[in-house]
């Protein structure tokens, strides 16, 4: 078998590190570790390998467990391009949980998926909007039903492959960013919920990517070298052809200026975001423009300048609290307040510093003095410590009315 | 092996692949006039349901007999659906996944009556090793068994056919088997099955008798530790080894991982169709709720296992489900 005969050498990184990734300081305890039991979630890549093989290593009671969350054969037309959590990715991770002598499933996740991810991905491109889908994934999927179902196991964890780290404090468990600033997922988590974060382990999240890849070369893990997913993981082809072809194109509609002026004609709102520059074939004009506003009643996508997409802040929606003490200020009614966070707004943001505004009823808006081509509602817009370090919470850019 | 399946000494025993090779070969064999109606149980295995939906598509009449609800298919049904250009009537001697055992001698006798014209053949992959086998008493013209349901190794399995009954190969392209299955034959495969067959006599009675014990036992506690469980084709005379246990308000799947972490394999309907998941074609021809098609696992017994498994496997049963419900 498969990279059988390697387990066992050791790994310093690996040795050094395994206490911090758990972020519990009791975690290593000999009780704990082996009253608990964790289902590693495998999608046959290197980051959830690596989880595997750290928590097996570390003497966890380990089961491997592959989502199947979507038909493929089904779905595309195109077998050609690999996607992630696809049969042949499901073969990998079944063969490091045999290296690693773990139990492994295949578990159907399918019709959650596309109740819970899919249709709310088509259903906000349909609406003119910018969906995030791998946060509805890790919400509604990942950490919900997977857990639901792990739990129906005996297992009391759940692990991923994420870049991201938990910390217990005496206020409560703390989502960090991973170690490694450029493959950090954290953006992607902030719709945990105390409890989960609790039965959550990131084994990765202390570790750079290149560290990763260097322990499971060193393991012989058959999926060391296997290069990174990148896209949205169920779209074969283009988003919005996918859109089209699940939820059906919307009707074609004009561009339009700000003051109403008609300049084209587009293929469908679902094919724009606002902040978009490229591919909008509005030739002839003076300056680039930008999408700055899409309309969804009038099937409009409205076009104007760099400075046009600019406001004095943008509403956040739909909001997560994560930090102890965000949570506590949160559940105190009728209590507006105010913090200085750095937000990021998008997946791949480096995060600007801005002033975070909470409501007596709730609603949020963020004072954004930078870029505003990166806002785009319908993304999430994540909220964290000064020190960019803590992940406060986080909720779903809106689109302004008053626009 | 003629002794073993009951036959009489001019019958014929064609070694096969296995018994979707045998199943395959009998449907084949039927469907060549295109006025041929072929009748089979809704619940028969895919090796039989497949090559008939092939010849369906090629416009053959392809007629499919609903068991009762608890999944026995009567004599009569199937009478009532044969025309006089019936060129096939197949029904399987034991469901697969509830165990359910037909009466398949009474339906040969109403089938010769309707369509004296008509081929009868019955699957009885699932008989050798948990009942008695008499190929001349069920009144069939071919039968099929699978060596590895009873102890030989895959790969080889056979039809007996009728002293007289002509079935035209499937595999062409040699002499071999009486001109009946081209192919050099696996020797070594028939010798095994015979071997098999021998071991499987020298215990039949003891092993079966252990089955139905175990089988008998994990259903009186898991009824009484499960709430609202209950058994699917209980009412009928079943094979002795198998329970088709639906327990509401669990996922069969969940429950199939649940069970082999504590070292008990089990399977969501048939075993094969465990691989992907699916909603069993049986369970719903039996025209059982979805709710019930999605709460039922297979459990099988052997005839050698500890007495203890049965309540071993009944307790772990419940305290899955628990977990499950508690989650719901």
């Amino acid at each position: 078998m498969a990279g059988a005969g390697t387990r066992g050498r050791g790994c310093v990184q690996f040795a050094l590190g395994y206490g911090t990734f758990l972020g519990m300081p009791d975690a290593n305890s000999p009780t704990q570790v082996s009253s608990r039991s964790v289902v590693v979630a495998m999608s046959g890549g290197v980051d959830s390998s690596v989880a595997a093989y750290l928590l097996s290593k570390a003497g966890e009671k380990v089961v491997g467990v592959s989502m199947q969350v979507w038909d493929y054969k089904k779905n595309s037309a195109e077998n050609s391009r690999a996607t992630c959590c696809s049969p042949a990715d499901f073969c990998d991770a079944r063969r490091v949980a045999a290296a690693l002598e773990i139990p492994y499933y295949v578990v159907d996740f399918e019709r959650t998926f596309e109740r819970e991810v899919i249709e709310r991905f088509v259903e906000t491109y349909r609406q003119g909007l910018t969906p995030n889908p791998c946060i509805d994934c890790n919400s509604k999927v990942k950490f919900r039903e997977l857990r639901e179902r792990a739990a129906s196991f005996g297992c009391s964890h759940v692990a991923t492959g994420h870049y991201a780290r938990i910390e217990q404090s005496a206020q409560g468990y703390r989502l960090l960013r991973g170690r490694d600033g450029e493959k950090d997922q954290s953006y992607f988590l902030y719709t945990c919920r105390q409890d989960e974060l609790q039965r959550t382990l990131f084994p990765v999240g202390g570790y750079t990517k290149a560290e990763i890849r260097e322990i499971a070369r060193e393991a012989g893990l058959v999926t060391a070298e296997k290069p990174e997913s990148q896209d949205i993981c169920f779209v074969a082809g283009s988003a919005h052809d996918f859109v089209a072809k699940i939820g059906g194109r919307r009707p074609r509609g004009a561009f339009v200026t700000k003051d109403g002026r008609k300049v084209g004609e587009h293929d469908g709102i679902h094919r724009y975001t606002v902040g978009q520059r490229r591919g909008l074939s509005l030739g002839g004009q003076a300056e680039p423009l930008y999408v700055v506003d899409i309309d969804p009643a009038l099937e409009q996508v409205v076009v104007g300048s760099r400075e046009d997409l600019k406001r004095e802040s943008f509403k956040v929606g739909e909001l997560h609290w994560v930090a102890p003490e965000q949570l506590q200020a949160s559940q105190r009614d009728a209590h507006a307040r105010e913090f200085e966070a750095i937000v990021q707004v998008r997946s791949r943001h480096r995060g600007v510093k801005s002033r975070v505004l909470v409501a007596a009823d709730g609603s949020c808006r963020v004072s954004w003095v930078e870029d505003w081509a990166s806002v785009s509602p319908g993304q999430a817009a994540v909220f964290y410590d000064l020190k960019n370090e803590e992940v406060l919470g986080g909720g779903r850019i809106e689109r302004d009315a008053s626009r | 092996m003629r002794n073993f399946v009951g036959a009489r000494p001019n019958d014929q025993i064609v070694f096969t692949s296995g018994a979707s090779e045998a199943n395959n070969t009998v449907v084949a064999a039927c469907g060549a006039a295109p006025n041929a109606q072929l009748v089979a149980s809704a619940v028969e295995h895919p090796c039989v349901l497949e090559p008939l939906r092939r010849l369906s598509a090629l416009g053959r009449e392809v007629s499919l007999v609903l068991p009762d609800r608890g999944g026995r298919i009567d004599a009569h049904s199937v009478s009532a659906r044969l025309s006089p250009t019936c060129a096939l009537v197949s029904i399987m001697a034991a469901n697969n996944e509830t165990g359910v055992l037909n009466p398949v001698a009474e339906i040969a006798r109403a089938a010769r009556a309707a369509a004296p014209e008509a081929l009868i053949h019955t699957d009885a992959a699932q008989l050798p090793g948990k009942t008695e086998i008499s190929f001349s008493d069920l009144g069939v013209d071919c039968m099929t068994i699978s060596g590895h349901k009873f102890g030989a190794p895959s790969g080889i399995g056979a039809i007996v056919v009728r002293d007289g009954v002509h079935l035209e190969p499937f595999i062409l392209g040699g002499p071999q088997e009486g001109k009946l299955r081209g192919g050099t034959e696996n020797v070594l495969g028939a010798c095994a099955m015979a071997a098999a067959a021998q071991a499987v006599a020298a215990s039949f009675a003891e092993r079966v008798r252990r089955m139905r014990t175990l089988r008998d036992h994990f259903e009186k506690i898991v009824g009484e530790l499960v709430p609202g469980c209950d058994v699917n084709g209980l009412w009928h005379e079943r094979l002795p080894n198998t329970s088709s246990l639906f327990v509401p308000g669990v996922r069969a799947d969940d429950l199939v991982v649940a069970l082999d972490l504590e070292g008990i394999l089990v399977s969501a309907g048939a075993a094969c169709s465990s691989g992907k998941p699916g909603p069993s074609h049986v369970l719903q021809a039996m025209g059982q709720s979805d709710e019930r098609v999605s709460s039922t696992v297979r459990i099988s017994f052997r005839g050698d296992s500890e007495l203890n498994v049965a309540t071993r496997v009944a307790q772990a049963v419940a305290r899955a489900s628990e977990r499950m419900r508690r989650q719901a």
